[in-house]
């Protein structure tokens, strides 16, 4: 009994973090990028 | 400097690979490197066989739950590290990357479990559990966090992670030391010397499996290059190949063809992944030739392994059924000979008593029919203790005392007692020694009864002429000869002599009553002593020789 409810505490934590990180980063599309622009070639002799 | 946006969703390009995204409109497998496929695909498929093939021959098996877990997190692992090369939109991908932390961590975990199941034959005590789980929670909590992943590398396609990473780091060695030393100790436990086998190659599997994803894994982070990836499921490609070993030679799932079949397998799904490389015409042929003769090849391969696997458990389940006879019939053995030497041994004692006169003077007429009564169940009782010592000895229920005593007393005793049977048939029994120290250590009773068993023998089967009985003290033995001039042995019948009811076909027609157990308790005796027994003849009407040497 103690096995079976902690394999359904565990699955429900589960789904929630798995669909709260999908509606994240899937549907909402909220996370924090970096290198938006592509960086700047520093041996090149470009100006 | 790096530019910082805290919502991808205003960013305006989604998609990550220069090229579009033809696969279903998702994903682009140009973008990784063909390598990828070649050492994710086959172990992916050739560990998910393993597993649900162990699971489906021992569905309620604890050890064949974990198994399939373990397949399917791992194959979990590799798809969520293949989409991340293939995926084209970045939230695939950050997703992708997001899940890593929980998938790893889970796969960790379920190895340990897997492993303590394994090594210890029972379930993990509920107190671990309650710890592993804290662990499994912790990273989910976190991994919709920063803490897992801190922000995504639009120019690289790529998450940087963030500090949850470096408690995976320290976790993953901590969970492969915990394995090896988790198996150290039950090898040192385990008292079945098979089982303990099985338990030191699951760890050098296991170290090696996790040791090998750990490293590649982490080298990769710390320098980037991702490519040190596709190194680690090759751990787990050595992995699959023990347990399909134990499983086939060991029998540790108790699954049978599954070694043969994953091979074969796993050899078809090699050749097949090189078509996701091949850039010419020649090579499309050649491999296709090739993976043809593997399919054909694998085929006949199975199907004789399924044959020799099929008829093995035919045997073994016919030795099982024997082996019940066999305990049956002892038992048997043992109670209806008990059960008749009972009432055989009351018969003789009450002809005994009538013949000692205890009832009084017995008519003349009578007393003829008396003797013979008395003498059939003298001869009945032997006869029966004869087959319920053999049944003892079978069983291993005889045991031999061990004390000092006289072979040459005991020969003289035995040749004073068969003397009478000897003079009846007219047959000159004699008895020489050479040497001087006869004292032997061993069980004087039941030496008595064998060297008996085989002078009486002689005398049995000798219609007239000699029975010449030696007993010489050589350097470190005693050579006991017994040599006569009786019906002989023919080589067929020497085959059977000292075998559990060896009867000679000869012998049979000259002593009716023969019980057929005689030489083998003889032989028994004699093994039990760490001597030897063996007859020498010429033939039929030939004579014959016993000889027994015994150590000094």
């Amino acid at each position: 009994m103690k096995n079976i409810l902690l394999a359904i505490f565990i699955l429900i934590v589960l789904g929630i973090s798995v669909g709260y990180t999908y509606e994240k980063t899937v549907i909402k599309e909220d996370f924090s990028v970096v290198n938006t622009e592509e960086p700047m070639d520093m041996d090149s002799d470009e100006i | 400097m790096q530019d910082i946006t805290t919502n991808f969703a205003t960013f305006g390009n989604k998609l990550c690979s220069e090229e579009l995204s033809w696969f279903l409109g998702l994903f682009d497998f140009s973008t990784a490197p063909t390598l990828l496929y070649y050492s994710y695909v086959p172990i992916v498929i050739a560990t998910l066989f393993i597993g649900i093939f162990v699971f489906v021959n021992n569905k309620t098996s604890l050890k064949s739950k974990l198994m399939l877990a373990v397949a399917v997190l791992f194959s979990l692992w590799v798809l969520n590290i293949l989409t991340q090369w293939v995926a084209s939109y970045h939230s695939a991908l950050m997703f992708a990357w997001q899940m890593t932390a929980l998938i790893e961590v889970a796969l960790y975990l379920s190895v340990a479990y897997f492993a303590y199941v394994f090594y210890f034959r029972k379930d993990l005590p509920f107190t671990w559990k309650l710890g592993f789980s804290a662990i499994l929670l912790m990273v989910l909590v976190a991994t919709p966090t920063e803490f897992n992943v801190l922000n995504y590398d639009i120019y690289n396609c790529q998450g940087n992670n963030g500090l949850l990473w470096n408690i995976i780091y320290a976790l993953e060695p901590a969970v492969i030391v915990f394995t090896v030393l988790l198996g150290i100790l039950a090898q040192n436990r385990e008292k079945d010397h098979a089982y303990r086998k099985q338990i030191r190659l699951v760890t050098a599997g296991l170290a090696v499996f996790l040791t090998t994803f750990f490293l590649s894994n982490y080298y990769g982070e710390l320098t980037k290059v991702y490519e040190f990836n596709f190194w680690g499921p090759l751990g787990m490609f050595f992995f699959v190949m023990l347990l399909g070993y134990m499983i086939v030679e060991l029998k540790a799932f108790n699954v049978q063809l599954l070694g043969a079949q994953a091979l074969v397998l796993g050899n078809i799904l090699l050749v097949f992944s090189e078509f996701f490389f091949i850039k010419d015409t020649i090579n499309y042929i050649l491999v296709s030739g090739t993976l043809l003769l593997t399919i054909i090849f694998g085929f006949l391969l199975v199907k004789s392994v399924q044959r020799e696997v099929r008829q093995r458990e035919r045997i073994e389940l016919l030795a099982v059924d024997l082996q019940e006879a066999n305990k049956q019939q002892v038992t048997l053995i043992h109670f209806i000979t008990h059960q008749i030497k009972g009432f055989v041994t009351k018969s003789r004692n009450i002809f005994s008593m009538a013949l000692e006169g205890d009832f009084g003077p017995l008519p003349e007429q009578l007393k003829p029919m008396i003797e013979e009564g008395f003498r059939s169940d003298t001869k009945g009782v032997t006869t029966i203790q004869e087959i319920l010592n053999a049944a003892n000895i079978k069983s291993g229920k005889v045991t031999y005392a061990q004390a000092p005593f006289d072979l040459k007393e005991l020969v003289e005793e035995i040749i004073k007692d068969l003397k009478p049977a000897a003079d009846t048939k007219s047959l000159a029994l004699s008895f020489e020694t050479t040497g001087d120290s006869f004292t032997f250590t061993g069980d004087r009773q039941q030496m008595y009864n064998a060297l008996k068993n085989l002078v009486d023998n002689s005398i049995k089967y000798t219609p007239s002429g000699t029975v010449s009985v030696a007993l010489a003290k050589e350097t470190n033995h005693f050579t006991f000869t017994i040599k006569d001039t009786g019906i002989g042995i023919t080589p067929e019948d020497m085959a059977h002599l000292f075998t559990e009811g060896g009867h000679g076909k000869e012998s049979i027609k000259v002593n009716v009553e023969s019980t057929g157990f005689g030489l083998y308790i003889v032989k028994n005796i004699i093994d039990a002593h760490k001597g030897k027994v063996w007859a020498e003849s010429e033939g039929a009407g030939k004579g014959s020789k016993f000889v027994v040497e015994l150590p000094a």
